[in-house]
């Protein structure tokens, strides 16, 4: 009986809406779907309009969005209908801005119809990228690791560190150097300063110098940078004051062999050929250069000792050079290299660190095994 | 037009003769390429540096009174101009000041940013792939029992055997841990396995690209300057 | 004022450079820290021109026997740079347009040259590496082979292709992606440990 009743209720109500179609047949229906929202994780100056058209490119060739912006007329954007999604950031003047958008049809006498819809939005600020809040706190997560285990190693405690062959084999390539009379090149990439990389390599370029300077080998630390430059200039010269040997310090030494990267290679091949080093290091950032100096470098029958973060340019130096520091070694050179506790100890908060990413990562896909991914936007977001 | 051609080509020919043997040509080209890139660089430098970030929004700044825009511009260059300190042997250390400053910002902007791409999306990549499908998929390892095949068996194993590979790695480069620690022994050879296939694998897709730009400047010669000579002397 | 200063600069702007990175409101510092790091590094290539001068006025001076070319690198840095700077007030002129051929025929190909030397440097490596008899070695080969025989593969071969494309989806994205996390953190931990001043070879290193 209820399901009856029911039945003539909707038969009821759907006459009503059957004649509203009818009528709507006569006269063209316009519609859109349009949304208009704050732009997410930016600094309020902008909205953004999101336009589908709904009728087809034969009942409506065009629309025209009207945008005010604060309730004065701003600017029109005609939209050709090709039946697609229409992205179209707005730009304001100040946060808080009220944007309006007035959507009109044109029908295919080319009369503007309507607004057909309207709607509003206001821009605003965000404090936070709601997409790097994960790693965010990661990051603070490893700050604190890393100043736990700084105290820890401060009071004396041992950290073991593997041993990186490529590291281990510098002592015997300068010596190596030494003892053939022929200079040690270092090469710290080719990138600029911002390249953590670069830096990285500039943390190794101490201790390097450091030891070519006791044992009185030629040294020279071709640059392509001009920043870069000034950092090694500073590196080297207190690595030879810190061994001694300020009297064998020279400011050419460190140069800036060139400006660009090819340029760079041609000029520190030539070089390398003229000079025939006994070994060269070449750690930190490279791009297809790489190849063209560790071959140089292998011609002139140097020891190569390579390291980079470029994953395109690691296969080069692996099939290339005599050793190769893959990745997160490079980075890790100056803790292993110094022995100094507080680097040491950032070096142990890295691998626990990393061992926390393995565990997310592991149960991460526990989590999806069992249909959710919960655990994932927790952890991996 | 001629004349730059037959520059170029030369050029390139200057370059080539490094690989018989680094000669005078060799050197001439060299040389010209550092002087011609240095002095391209202070000419970018200047207009894209001095004159469109410091000079041209100074004058802005004056004119519409931006007090603050004025003064952040004046500090900057400032701090800039610290860098020359270095030629006095007295105030060198001063140049210190703007490489702090670089370093410092840069290091602070890295943090958050690496550890997002190249470990958060990493690792998800790891747990789902771009479609959002879990790379351990239980129904696709039973896909391939239904209907064993090369196709079956690949789409079954190729999730697994990437996570694996993913751990094995990862382990392999722990710093902190003993050779002789059985989950490090055990990641032993699987990661140096994949690793030396990737980068093997690497090398390989690189090589053909490689040789394919040497076939490039070939083309220049014999399709580009050789016809554009005979045409020249021959009309 | 030597030692502190610049410890507390790095810090400082350390903790700017992660505000930027996360707060969305303050784009506008953003952009301006931005601009400041492109304006102080600008400074540093008179520094850089300076050491490439006394790179080879060195030369000069002690009348090496490269003495020529040391002229070579001087002239064309001084005819590039005026002809460059002249063509930037006045870009309807001539030395505009020499300026631009400069650029199109005597970088353009020395660039492209060097490049393409690399088919040479990329084949002698390969070569170096065929010799090496580890087991290590033999794989990285074997992986290399199949991969270059299958971006070329046709006929018969053409089951190569479908290698390559299983050696590339499945343990080539496996390694690379374990090595560019173990990158990022290496990346994180650097950049922690100038920020905190734990590490300081950058400014000469000591105490």
């Amino acid at each position: 009986m209820k399901k009856i009743t029911l039945i003539l209720v909707l038969t009821l109500l759907s006459v009503p809406l059957l004649a509203a179609q009818e009528t709507d047949n006569e006269t063209p229906f316009y519609a859109c779907d349009v949304s208009l929202y704050d732009t997410p994780n930016d600094d309020g100056i902008s909205v953004e309009l999101e336009f589908m058209p709904a009728n087809s490119a034969e009942e409506v060739p065009q629309y025209a969005i009207d945008l005010y912006i604060d309730g004065t007329f701003s600017n029109t954007i005609m939209v050709k209908n090709a039946g697609a999604l229409f992205l179209h950031t707005v730009p304001v003047e100040k946060k808080g801005s009220i944007v309006r958008a007035e959507i009109f049809a044109y029908d295919t006498q080319g009369q503007r119809q309507g607004p057909i819809v309207v709607k509003e939005a206001t821009s605003s600020a965000q404090w936070y990228f709601s997409d790097r809040v994960g790693a965010f706190i990661w990051s603070m997560a490893f700050i604190g690791l890393i100043m736990v285990l700084i105290r820890k190693a401060k009071r004396g405690q041992e950290i073991f560190i593997r041993r990186i062959a490529g590291l281990e084999a510098i002592d015997d390539a300068v010596g190596r150097a030494t003892e053939m009379g022929r200079p040690v090149y270092y090469i710290p990439g080719t990138s600029i300063i911002d390249d953590i990389a670069t830096l990285a390599s500039l943390n190794i370029l101490r201790p390097v110098a450091q030891q070519v300077a006791t044992y009185e080998t030629p040294f020279s630390v071709p640059i392509k940078d001009p920043v870069v430059l000034t950092v090694a200039q500073d590196v080297v010269k207190e690595a030879y004051m810190a061994a001694g040997r300020a009297d064998l310090h020279d400011d050419g030494i460190v140069y800036l062999a060139s400006v660009g990267q090819f340029d760079y290679a041609a000029a520190v091949n030539g070089a390398m050929v003229r000079e025939k080093p006994a070994t060269v290091f070449l750690l930190g950032m490279f791009w297809a250069e790489s190849l063209m100096l560790a071959e140089t470098a292998n011609t002139v029958g140097a020891i190569q000792i390579a390291g980079t973060d470029s994953t395109s340019q690691l296969p080069f130096f692996i099939a290339a050079c005599d050793y190769t520091l893959i990745g997160e070694e490079l980075y890790a050179a100056s803790a292993y290299l110094s022995r100094e506790p507080l680097l040491l100890g950032t070096l142990k908060a890295q691998d626990m660190i990393k061992g926390a990413v393995i565990v997310a990562l592991i149960i991460s896909i526990i989590g999806m095994l069992f249909g959710s991914d919960l655990l994932m936007k927790i952890f991996l977001q | 037009m001629l004349i730059w051609y037959t520059i170029a080509v030369l050029l390139s020919l200057a370059i080539f003769s490094f690989l018989w043997k680094d000669n005078p040509l060799y050197k001439f080209a060299e040389h010209l390429f550092v002087g011609t890139m240095v002095g391209y660089q202070v000419v970018v430098v200047f207009s894209q540096i001095i004159m469109r970030k410091i000079v041209d929004p100074i004058s802005v700044a004056l004119d519409n009174r931006q007090i603050l825009t004025l003064i952040s511009l004046v500090i900057a260059t400032l701090i800039g101009l610290l860098f020359l300190a270095r030629f006095s042997r007295k105030v060198e250390w001063v140049s210190r000041y703007p490489i702090s400053i670089t370093v410092g910002f840069w290091s602070g902007y890295a943090i958050v940013a690496s550890f997002k791409t190249n470990i958060l999306t990493q690792i998800r990549g790891t747990v789902v792939d771009d479609l959002g499908q879990p790379l351990l998929n239980g129904h696709l390892i039973g896909d391939f029992f239904k209907n064993p095949s090369l196709k079956t068996l690949d789409l079954a194993t190729a999730g697994p055997l990437l996570v694996f590979g993913v751990i094995v790695v990862l382990v392999y480069f722990f710093f902190s841990v003993k050779h002789d620690h059985p989950m490090v022994k055990f990641a032993n050879k699987p990661a140096l396995f994949y690793l030396m296939i990737g980068f093997g694998a690497s090398f390989g897709y690189t090589f053909m690209g490689r040789i394919s730009l040497f076939i490039g400047r070939m083309n220049f010669i014999f399709n580009e300057w050789w016809p554009l000579l005979k045409q020249t002397i021959g009309g | 004022m030597k030692r502190t200063l610049p410890l507390f600069l790095a810090f400082f702007f350390g903790i700017i450079g992660i505000i930027v990175q996360m707060v969305p409101a303050l784009k506008g510092l953003m952009d301006t820290m931005l601009d400041w790091m492109a304006i102080i590094a600008a400074f540093a290539l008179a520094v850089g021109i300076s050491s490439l001068t006394r790179h080879h006025m060195t030369k000069i001076r002690r009348k090496h026997k490269d003495i020529f070319f040391s002229y070579v690198t001087f002239i064309a840095m001084f005819f590039m740079t005026i002809i460059g700077l002249v063509g930037y007030f006045r870009p309807e002129g001539a030395l505009q347009g020499l300026f631009e051929n400069m650029y199109n025929y005597v970088r353009v190909p020395l660039d492209a040259s060097m490049f393409a030397l690399l088919a040479f440097y990329i084949t002698s490596a390969a070569y170096r590496a065929f010799r090496a008899r580890t087991w290590l070695a033999t794989v990285l080969l074997l992986a290399g082979v199949i991969v270059m025989i299958g971006r070329v593969a046709f006929g018969p071969f053409i089951i190569f292709n479908d290698i390559t494309a299983w050696i590339m989806k499945v343990p080539t994205t496996a390694a690379m992606r374990a090595v560019n996390v173990g990158i990022g953190l290496g990346i994180v931990a650097t950049s922690i440990k100038i920020v905190l001043g734990i590490e300081r070879s950058y400014l000469g290193g000591g105490e």
